[in-house]
């Protein structure tokens, strides 16, 4: 795992970067390292969106390596109106909702859409993670796409409700309601495992 | 024109999953329901959801180094349909199909 990296220093470089890009053309020629970089900073934080968005580890790989090409691609127009996490992100979400429709395209029955696979673990630690967590896995599912994108942007990403309704392009209430009912949703879901596990 | 604002038994039960459509598309754009709703269950962050998030949405401990190998060589592929490209005035898409129907 990365150590604690200055994001303000990687986000000014990118960005001076941007500054002296003539064109698109040349993104794929520009600084690797700057590439890497990139790729460091913001693919956890993508993975954990689009995973939360197509309910599907692999396919969430997907869009996060075609967010970054994205996003690599599109450095030289981002004009810094808003933040470039924030831009990111917009993208990521874009590409994820793309990539769910293109999925339900073939997936005719919806109950057939994957369940999401835990992270990488003995098989015990995943079985008493898949138990301790299946409620909340079951409640995060009967979230629409939309709640469940808020839901990850606030509570793990940190974004305020303004960011969260610019980068979603939603109303400002949309977010905050949203918000409030998938908190309250997820809670108890969590609530009723906790009270489950006490009482065993 | 007079706004019929949903009554805090309505909200109730659309925090509860269980709210008409006329709450639905009334709180996507109503300031005063959010603030009410805010003021009902508190605006707290939550830690619980917050660490059980973090854990179902985790990613691989490989995925960030795959994700930049799979990144450098689609950017690597693409340097090279723009430069075969550029030899016959076609961009990267026309190439890129151009190349595809040959099989090569």
């Amino acid at each position: 795992m990365e150590g604690p990296r200055d994001v303000d220093a990687m986000k000014d470089s990118v960005e001076n970067q941007v500054a002296s890009q003539p064109s698109t053309d040349d993104a794929v020629k520009r600084d690797p390292d700057q590439l890497h970089d990139l790729v460091v900073e913001y693919s956890e934080a993508v993975f954990r969106l689009a995973a939360s968005i197509v309910r599907d580890r692999a396919l969430a790989e997907d869009v996060t390596q075609e967010t970054m090409v994205k996003a690599w691609l599109a450095l030289p127009s981002f004009r810094g109106e808003g933040s470039l996490r924030g831009w990111i992100f917009r993208i990521a979400h874009n590409t994820a909702i793309s990539a769910l429709r293109s999925q339900r395209a073939l997936v005719v029955d919806p109950t057939e859409m994957p369940e999401p696979d835990l992270p990488e673990a003995s098989v015990e630690e995943q079985a008493e993670t898949k138990e301790a967590f299946s409620d909340f896995l079951a409640e995060l599912h009967t979230l629409d796409d939309l709640s469940r994108s808020i839901v990850v942007l606030r509570e793990i990403e940190g974004f305020s409700y303004q960011e969260i309704s610019e980068i979603l392009e939603i109303p400002l209430p949309t977010v905050k309601t949203r918000l409030l009912r998938s908190r309250r949703r997820l809670s108890n879901a969590l609530k009723e495992w906790s009270h489950e596990d006490n009482a065993s | 024109m007079k706004i019929m604002h949903p009554s805090s038994k309505e909200l109730q039960a659309w925090l509860d999953g269980n709210g008409a459509p006329r709450v639905d598309k009334h709180l996507e754009t109503c300031d005063r329901c959010a603030e009410t709703l805010e003021n009902q269950v508190g605006d707290n962050q939550t830690p619980t959801v917050h660490d059980a998030l973090a854990t179902v949405l985790k990613p691989t401990n490989d995925m960030t180094d795959q994700v930049a190998e799979a990144v450098r060589k689609r950017l690597d592929n693409r340097e090279v349909l723009e430069i075969f490209g550029g030899l016959f005035a076609s961009g990267v898409e026309t190439t890129k199909i151009l190349v595809t129907e040959e099989g090569t």
